[in-house]
C-alpha cells in the first residue's frame, strides 16, 4: 500500500525524470523538517498557563476534592502545553539549545553554556570604543555618535557554585549527583529569565553543628516580592523534582531533602 | 498552669507588632530591624507548629523543635514552606546572636513578608502528615 509520500514522490518524478525517488523523497523530507513544520509550530497559539503558585494551588484544592486521577489530568494538561512552548523556543532559538556546558571558571568551578562563550565589553569609563569593539544590540539601532551607549554590560553566570560545594562533590557521589541533576534543571528552566541567578553553597546546621545544609540563593534583583515568591516556589518545586528524578533510593533521597533548602535574597 | 484554648497567645499578635514595628522610626534601625526578625520567626515558626501539632504530629518539647519543623515540611512535599520557614530561621540566628553581621532593613521587612507568605498558605492549605 503505497502512503502520501510515495504517491507524491512519484508524482514528481514524473516531470523530474533526472533525479531518483531516494533523492527526491529526502528532498521532500528536508522540506517539511526545515520549512513546513517549524513556521507550522511558531504560528500555534499557546492557552496562557496560570502562575505557578496558583497552578500550586489548584494542584492541592483537585487533590483534595476530586482526587489523583484528576490531579493526573492536570498535570498532563499542563506538561503537553509545556512541552509545546518548550517545541516552539526550541525551534525559534535554535542556535541557542545547546545543552553542552564547559567549566570555565577555576575560581568558583562555575559552568556556562558554550553559547554565553561571548566577547563582552567591559565598562570603561575613561576610554572610548572603536567602533569594531562595539556589540550593537539588537532591535534598538542608536546614532552612531554616542558610543558608549551601546556598550553591552557583561552578563551575570547563572549558576555559581562556591568552593565548600565543588570539594563536596568530589567526594561525595550522591551529592554530586544531586547537584548536578538540581545546576541542569536549573539551567533548563531558567536560563531565559532576565536578571536572575543561583549561588550553591554550604551552611553548617543551625543548633545542630554536625550537620551541613546545602542552601541555593536565588538573587532576581529586578522583581517585586509577588513576583520572587512566585519564582521561589516554582524554583524550589523544580529543584525538588530534580532530585526526584535523579533516581535515588527513597532514604537518600529524604535525606538530599531534608539538607537542601532554597533561599530567595532581599536584594 | 494552662490558658484555656481560646485565651492563648496568638503567634499571628508577633507579626503584626513585627509590621508595625519595622517602619517606626521612633526606635533606632537596627534594633528595630533586629527585633522585627525574631519576631517574624517566631511568629511563623509557633503558627505552623500549632498547626502539626493539630494535624497530628508529635512535637518535641527542647530546642530542637525548630530544625524538626523544618524537616517535617520538607520530608512532607510542603518544601517550599519548609525552604521559607529556615531562611526566616537563619536571619533570626544573626538577629539574635551575631551582632558582626549586619542586617539591612529590607532583610527585615523580607522576613516579615515571608512570615505572612507561610501563615497565609498554611491557613489556606491545611496540613496533613504522610
Amino acid at each position: 500500500m503505497s502512503n502520501l509520500i510515495d504517491e507524491l514522490t512519484a508524482e514528481i518524478q514524473t516531470s523530474n525524470s533526472s533525479y531518483s525517488s531516494e533523492e527526491i523523497a529526502n528532498q521532500i523530507v528536508s522540506l517539511v523538517e526545515n520549512d513546513i513544520l517549524p513556521s507550522a509550530i511558531d504560528r500555534i497559539r499557546l492557552p496562557r498557563l496560570p502562575s505557578p503558585i496558583d497552578l500550586r494551588r489548584e494542584h492541592f484544592k483537585i487533590e483534595r476534592r476530586r482526587g489523583k486521577k484528576d490531579v493526573d489530568e492536570l498535570e498532563n494538561r499542563v506538561k503537553f502545553v509545556q512541552e509545546l512552548g518548550k517545541l516552539k523556543r526550541d525551534y525559534y532559538f535554535s542556535d541557542l539549545t545547546s545543552v553542552s556546558f564547559q567549566a570555565v571558571d577555576a575560581k568558583d568551578f562555575s559552568q556556562k553554556p558554550f553559547f554565553y562563550d561571548t566577547k563582552y565589553l567591559e565598562r570603561k569609563k575613561d576610554r572610548k570604543l572603536t567602533e569594531t569593539e562595539v556589540i550593537l544590540p539588537k532591535l534598538e539601532p542608536k546614532s552612531f555618535s554616542d558610543v558608549s551607549e551601546r556598550e553591552v554590560e557583561k552578563p551575570h553566570e547563572l549558576v555559581t557554585i562556591d568552593l565548600g560545594v565543588s570539594k563536596k562533590i568530589f567526594s561525595d557521589p550522591n551529592f554530586e549527583r544531586a547537584i548536578a541533576s538540581v545546576e541542569s534543571r536549573i539551567r533548563e528552566k531558567f536560563r531565559n529569565v532576565p536578571d536572575i541567578s543561583f549561588n550553591i553553597s554550604l551552611r553548617q546546621g543551625i543548633d545542630e553543628y554536625t550537620r551541613e545544609k546545602t542552601i541555593i540563593h536565588i538573587k532576581i534583583p529586578n522583581s517585586n516580592f509577588k513576583e520572587k515568591m512566585n519564582y521561589w516556589l516554582r524554583i524550589d518545586f523544580e529543584v525538588r523534582n530534580a532530585i526526584k528524578a535523579a533516581g535515588f533510593e527513597e532514604a537518600d533521597r529524604k535525606a538530599i531533602n531534608r539538607n537542601l533548602v532554597t533561599h530567595i535574597e532581599s536584594i | 498552669m494552662y490558658e484555656p484554648k481560646e485565651k492563648q497567645f496568638k503567634p499571628r499578635k508577633f507579626l503584626k507588632l513585627a509590621e508595625k514595628l519595622i517602619d517606626d522610626g521612633k526606635y533606632e534601625e537596627p534594633a528595630r530591624i533586629r527585633t522585627v526578625v525574631g519576631r517574624a520567626y517566631y511568629a511563623s515558626h509557633l503558627f505552623v507548629k500549632e498547626r502539626m501539632k493539630q494535624a497530628g504530629w508529635r512535637i518535641p518539647d527542647d530546642h530542637t523543635v525548630h530544625n524538626f519543623v523544618i524537616d517535617e515540611l520538607l520530608d512532607n512535599e510542603i518544601s517550599n514552606i519548609g525552604s521559607m520557614l529556615d531562611k526566616v530561621y537563619e536571619k533570626r540566628r544573626i538577629a539574635d546572636y551575631y551582632m558582626d553581621t549586619p542586617l539591612k532593613l529590607a532583610e527585615g521587612k523580607l522576613c516579615v513578608q515571608i512570615a505572612q507568605e507561610i501563615i497565609d498558605f498554611i491557613e489556606q492549605f491545611p496540613l496533613k502528615k504522610k
